[in-house]
């Protein structure tokens, strides 16, 4: 067909068929007055060619009609031989290359009345008159239209997937159409994370199910069941959709009632490393268990296992931290680098079925550690007139840590309710002691046990136009804290005391802290509202005092205790808020504001000094947020909030606290009040069809306070002080980011710069200092893939800061750093995996030896059989400190902290049983 | 040795908040007021039609890369192709669920970094692009232009005049969904199809960017045995559904240049939220994937 169309063109016979419809169309246009020469070339093909055409118009008003199907059919013959469609002047050409006598032309459309007129075989024109019937399609014919399968239950039977080489249930699931598994254990259902994962129905450990993945033989299961657009909230059901499925493992009866566990070692030097970790795991009917230990002295923090995925309301309390032991602050580097432990953690996790639709969990966790800690110190605090504390020391500590947590959960997961109970008890036995070796040599002990209950309750209940939502935390904590501090520092403090040999500060500090809140929200059109009302009350005691020991132990008390080193106060903040929330969308623009209005009561109970105060305050801390898209490339976002605040119990003690040997705190006595203030504003660009983003940021806060802090100074020993001054802190805050990709070189190539400024003052030697600081910082970035076998990223920061004082009129020397980072990753064969690291550092006040810092480290992975082998070597460079210089408000501060030296750890994954 | 590469990787991308992804906050969320602000009116529809789409990787897949239930509208002169699903999609898109006072620090990881991050602490969200495609095609079956719109971090818009198909009718026939069906055969933008269209059904309109047969195309698939549409409902709306392209700022494009920018956003975007702590992470698209037009 094409090639006798393009024989046609060339010998210029049709001019028009540039706008011809069809080649089938086209080919017709030849005209009986053809030379001989086309006749004979074409008598083989064209010898039973028919033209029929015509045009298709409207019975109403004779116009043709465009788009109209023109088919031609052969008598008894359902199948079209022929068809084209009418152009803008309702004109068609059909060809017929069959030899039947006579032939149907039909012409249908859209919304037209079908035509059918049988003619005989022979060039004609055939025209149609056609009238408009709406369309109306039998629908009962079809099979009706499946949407999403929601709800539906997929099932596989395991056996049919499984092969030699499956060592976990996680092996198999990968097999399985639709689903994925990645490393750690996390289930990918059409590349979405499962939201549950059930075994036997029940969920036994939350967000942790890859230790159930990652452990469960899969020759013990029997089937997995796949719940499509799951949501574990019956009462949301319906209400909120989910998009995310849940998987349910099904045992084998042989699987069910026996004990099953893995194991993984690891031994390196030096010093001596070892790791070791052991899983265990019983499933029966009504109940589940999974019990791991994790235990090593490798750097590796294992407590970040224990720590939940929720950010839950329990951290509402307060820690009652006010003592310290002088210790240096971590280093910015991989926590891996400096991490001196020697850890054990312990999980404990079962699950009792109760009655229909409730369960009840147990979660049981344990940790023990030993950190040490060791650095040289070197911090100046610059006084007025141009005088200088300079404190070197020193610094080494060991804490000890045993914590121990119990959470108790009890669901009942209904149709028009949900009901979560989680009552969770802590306990942390830590004591921690430090010398801090300078002019003195001072010894630190600080025990600082924290016992802690609370309770969270959540209930949603369902009503036709919203879902009423209540929860409520209650919680109690304690920790006596006892600081003990040898020699006695302050004597002056002590006055009957000479023989004194060590001062111990005591520290109790009870809160009761209890929040509910009810809330429901309901949208309209553009507008969305939320309404909740919240009460929250913190009850806080504080009982402390501080005196001189001696003998041993330090356990005889020398004297009574001075009421000026002495509290005890009760402090009570009870707060009724009403916050209204609202966003309004118009067009391209996004408004949102939140107008919580909060009452605030007060009681301070000072029973030392004989004080009480009632403060009632009723705040109203609006926040205001606007989006608009400017263009397809430009968008900006604009923030605006004002918030009042007041200090918590630690900025209304009156007697004198040693928080740590360095330190000795109490307030005046006023409230302490602030009202804050910030503005923000980003601006971005992004054009995806370049390539290149790109985006800036400025924001402005402002803080007032009544109270102004400082320390006096005397020696190295600092006491902290406020003083009824209003003061006022300010900033700006600017970066911008840069980004392009470079297809060429398939790299990312990014640059980022920040600039702040700031000004403030505080209070040193009853003298007020006013301050101000500036940094800058520019990092240049690229991430390249090199191959499918490998990829390649490095980034390099500079960054200056600098602090002036304003009053001595002196600006301290700027300091310049430096950081770059490589890593190399390598994928040589299945199974092998290569990681190469480099880090940097130069810090150029670092006053003696060298400025400059490397880290080096090399892991490999390879997995063999059902075995997974893992090599690394880290800090292969062997440096043994990091050193650091910076400025801190007034205080300038360098530290050289001891690093773990090169070492090497081999380890192996394995089945135990 | 991973929680090494891990923390490296990711200190050297945190960048303080909002910086680079606010576009990406902004843009999702203009991309659903779109749906919700006035519309350029092309027709009225009184015909719905319900594709299931289904895209293999290899012939012999068992399992589907893309696979999706299409909503076809059609009126007299244009029709509109979509997921019905998407704006419910988009609305839930993790992205869409970030409360924007809650952030601290945003960081935007592309590539394949998701799976770096499955030990990361907090809440995770993710969406999966290719559940349903974010693509809507407006199609003039009269002049043959169609208009690509599409909301992959961005509303893009792209003509795409495919012209009038060549199709090629050949004698086979069948009965699919009882309805009796021809079969017409066509290369299109490399790769060969079979399409079969039902002439009691007088819409020359079908799948994708497919149309122009005597009949409703009620069932197409290449050669290769990779991409299949499959008629699997056809309703008549009493009450005319319009056909109209919402109006919103859009990134103009031509056809390939959206193609990278999908190619681009990879297949999924996965997001940890911890405390104001947001990551988001890209997964790339797997390196044998092939969109269906392969020129």
């Amino acid at each position: 067909m094409k090639k006798k169309l393009s024989v046609l063109c060339h010998c210029g016979l049709d001019p028009q068929s540039h706008d011809g419809r069809l080649m089938i169309v086209r080919g017709l246009r030849v005209k009986p007055a053809m030379t001989i020469f086309l006749l004979l070339m074409f008598s083989i093909v064209s010898s039973a060619q028919t033209v029929i055409q015509g045009t298709v118009k409207d019975v109403q008003d004779n116009k043709g009609v465009n788009g109209i199907n023109v088919m031609l059919q052969e008598p008894g013959n359902s199948a079209i031989s022929a068809f084209a469609m009418t152009d803008i002047n309702g004109k068609y050409k059909l060809e017929y290359k069959g030899e039947k006598d006579s032939v149907t032309i039909s012409a249908s459309g859209f919304n037209i009345q079908k035509q059918l007129k049988t003619v005989a075989r022979k060039n004609q024109t055939v025209d149609f008159a056609v009238s408009f019937e709406s369309i109306s399609l039998k629908e009962v014919k079809i099979t009706p239209p499946k949407i999403r399968q929601r709800g539906d239950t997929i099932n596989y039977l395991v056996d049919g997937f499984i092969d030699k080489n499956d060592r976990t249930i996680g092996d198999v699931l990968k097999k399985l159409p639709g689903i994925d598994v990645k490393e750690s254990g996390q289930i990918l259902y059409q590349n979405e994370p499962i939201n549950k994962m059930y075994v036997e129905g029940l969920d036994l450990l939350g967000g942790r199910y890859g230790i159930a993945t990652n452990n469960i033989q899969a020759k013990d299961v029997q089937s997995v069941e796949v719940l499509e657009n799951h949501q574990p909230i019956k009462a949301l059901k319906d209400r909120v959709l989910s998009e995310q499925a849940a998987l349910n493992l099904k045992l084998k009866d042989s699987a069910k009632g026996t004990i099953t566990s893995n194991g993984l070692l690891g031994a390196g030097a030096s010093p001596l490393l070892l790791a070791g970790e052991i899983t265990g795991m019983y499933f029966t009917k009504g109940r589940q268990n999974i019990t791991t230990y994790k235990g090593n002295n490798t750097g590796n923090d294992v407590s970040r296992d224990l720590n939940s995925f929720y950010s839950n309301a329990a951290s509402q309390m307060s820690g009652g931290g006010l003592l310290s032991v002088q210790s240096p602050s971590s280093p910015s580097i991989s926590q891996k680098r400096y991490l001196f432990n020697r850890a054990n953690a312990f999980t404990f996790n079962n699950l009792w079925k109760l009655k229909s639709d409730y369960q009840l969990n147990a979660n049981i966790h344990y940790l023990n550690d030993r950190i040490d800690k060791s650095s040289l110190d070197h911090t100046e605090y610059y006084l007025p007139g141009d005088n200088l504390v300079r404190i070197e020391e020193k610094i080494n500590s060991r804490l000890y840590s045993n914590r121990a947590d119990a959470e108790f959960q009890l669901s009942g997961n209904k149709d028009k309710f949900y009901l979560n109970n989680l009552l969770k008890i802590t306990g942390a036995w830590d004591n921690e002691r430090g010398n801090a070796i300078g002019a003195d040599s001072v010894r630190q002990r600080l025990d600082k046990p924290n016992y802690g209950i609370n309770n969270t309750f959540n209930w949603v209940k369902n009503y036709e136009k919203t879902a009423l939502n209540i929860s409520s935390f209650n919680g109690f904590s304690t920790s006596p804290h006892t600081l003990t501090v040898n020699p006695v520092l302050y004597d002056n403090l002590f006055e009957q005391s000479t023989s004194a040999e060590a001062m111990r500060q005591s520290v109790t500090l009870n809160n009761f802290r209890s929040i509910t809140t009810a809330s429901a929200g309901y949208d309209k059109g553009k507008l969305s509202q939320n309404y909740a009302l919240s009460f929250r009350a913190d009850l806080q005691h504080l009982n402390s005092d501080l005196q001189g020991v001696a003998g041993q132990a330090g356990n005889d008390k020398l004297n009574t205790v001075p009421d000026s080193l002495r509290n005890d106060l009760q402090w009570n903040k009870l707060e009724w808020l009403f916050t209204p929330r609202y966003t309004y969308i118009y067009n391209d623009w996004r408004l949102s504001f939140s107008l919580p209005f909060n009452y605030t009561a007060l009681f301070i109970d000072d029973q030392v000094r004989k004080k009480e105060e009632n403060y009632s305050r009723l705040y109203f801390n609006p926040s205001f947020m606007v989006q608009y898209k400017m263009s397809a490339y430009w968008d900006m976002y604009a923030n605006a909030s004002y918030s009042n605040g007041m200090g918590g119990i630690s900025n209304e003690y009156a007697g004198y606290i040693m928080r740590s040997y360095r330190n000795l705190m109490r307030n005046e006595g006023d409230l302490y009040e602030t009202k804050s203030q910030s503005y923000s504003i980003n601006l971005n660009y992004r054009n995806p069809i370049k390539s290149v983003f790109g985006n800036a940021r400025v924001a402005y806060s402002n803080s007032k306070a009544n109270l102004l802090y400082g320390y006096d100074f005397d020696g190295i020993l600092q006491v902290q002080k406020s003083l009824a001054l209003p003061n006022r802190r300010e900033g700006i805050s600017s970066e911008f980011n840069l980004n392009k990709t470079v297809d060429v070189l398939a790299s990312t190539i990014r640059l980022g710069g920040a600039y702040s400024t700031s000004t403030s003052s505080q209070l040193v030697q009853g003298e007020i200092i006013k301050y101000g600081s500036e940094r800058y910082s520019l990092t240049p970035a690229i991430n390249t893939k090199l191959q499918s076998w490998s990829s390649f990223s490095y980034s390099i920061t500079f960054s200056e800061s600098q602090t002036r004082l304003k009053s001595g009129n002196n600006d301290l020397d700027p300091i310049r750093t430096v950081s770059q980072r490589a890593n190399f990753n390598l994928f040589p064969l299945k199974g092998l995996t290569v990681n190469l690291e480099y880090e940097y550092f130069y810090n150029n006040a670092i006053a003696s030896g060298s400025r400059t810092m490397s880290f080096g480290d090399v892991g490999v992975k390879y997995k063999w059989n059902k075995l997974e082998f893992l090599l690394n070597y880290t800090n292969i460079f062997n440096s043994k400190q990091y050193i650091s210089a910076s400025y801190s408000d007034i205080s300038s501060y360098y530290y050289a902290y001891d690093l773990r030296s090169a070492e090497v750890l081999l380890s192996v994954r394995f089945k135990i049983k | 040795m991973k929680k090494i590469v891990l923390s490296i990787f990711f200190a050297t991308v945190v960048y303080p908040a909002f910086t680079q992804d606010v576009v990406v906050v902004g843009s999702a969320t203009a991309g659903r007021k779109g749906e919700e602000m006035g519309k350029e009116y092309l027709d009225m529809a009184t015909v719905r039609v319900y594709y299931y789409f289904t895209q293999k990787e290899k012939a012999n897949d068992k399992s589907f890369v893309r696979h999706d239930t299409m909503t076809l509208d059609i009126g007299a002169q244009m029709s509109h192709y979509y997921d019905m699903t998407r704006p419910k999609k988009d609305a839930e898109s993790p992205l869409n669920q970030l409360d924007p006072n809650r952030i601290q620090t945003i960081s935007v990881l592309k590539g394949n970094s998701a799976d770096e991050f499955d030990n990361f602490l907090g809440e995770k969200h993710e969406q999966n692009y290719f559940d349903g495609t974010s693509e809507k095609i407006y199609k003039n079956r009269i002049s043959g232009r169609l208009t690509l719109i599409d909301n992959a971090n961005g509303l893009y818009r792209c003509d795409d005049p495919v012209g009038l198909l060549n199709w090629e009718i050949t004698s086979d026939t069948a009965t699919i969904l009882d309805y009796s069906c021809q079969k017409a055969k066509i290369r299109f933008r490399g790769r060969d199809y079979e399409a079969w269209f039902a002439p009691e059904i007088p819409i020359n309109d079908g799948p994708w960017k497919f149309f122009g047969l005597p009949g409703l195309i009620v069932k197409v698939n290449d050669a290769e045995g990779l991409v299949a549409f499959e008629c699997v409902g056809l309703q008549n709306l009493d009450t005319p559904y319009e056909i109209g392209i919402p109006q919103g700022k859009y990134i103009q494009c031509n056809r390939k240049e959206l193609e990278k920018v999908i190619r681009e956003r990879g297949a999924s975007m996965r997001v940890f939220v911890n405390g104001g702590n947001v990551v988001i992470a890209g997964k790339s698209l797997s390196p044998s994937f092939k969109f269906l037009e392969l020129e």
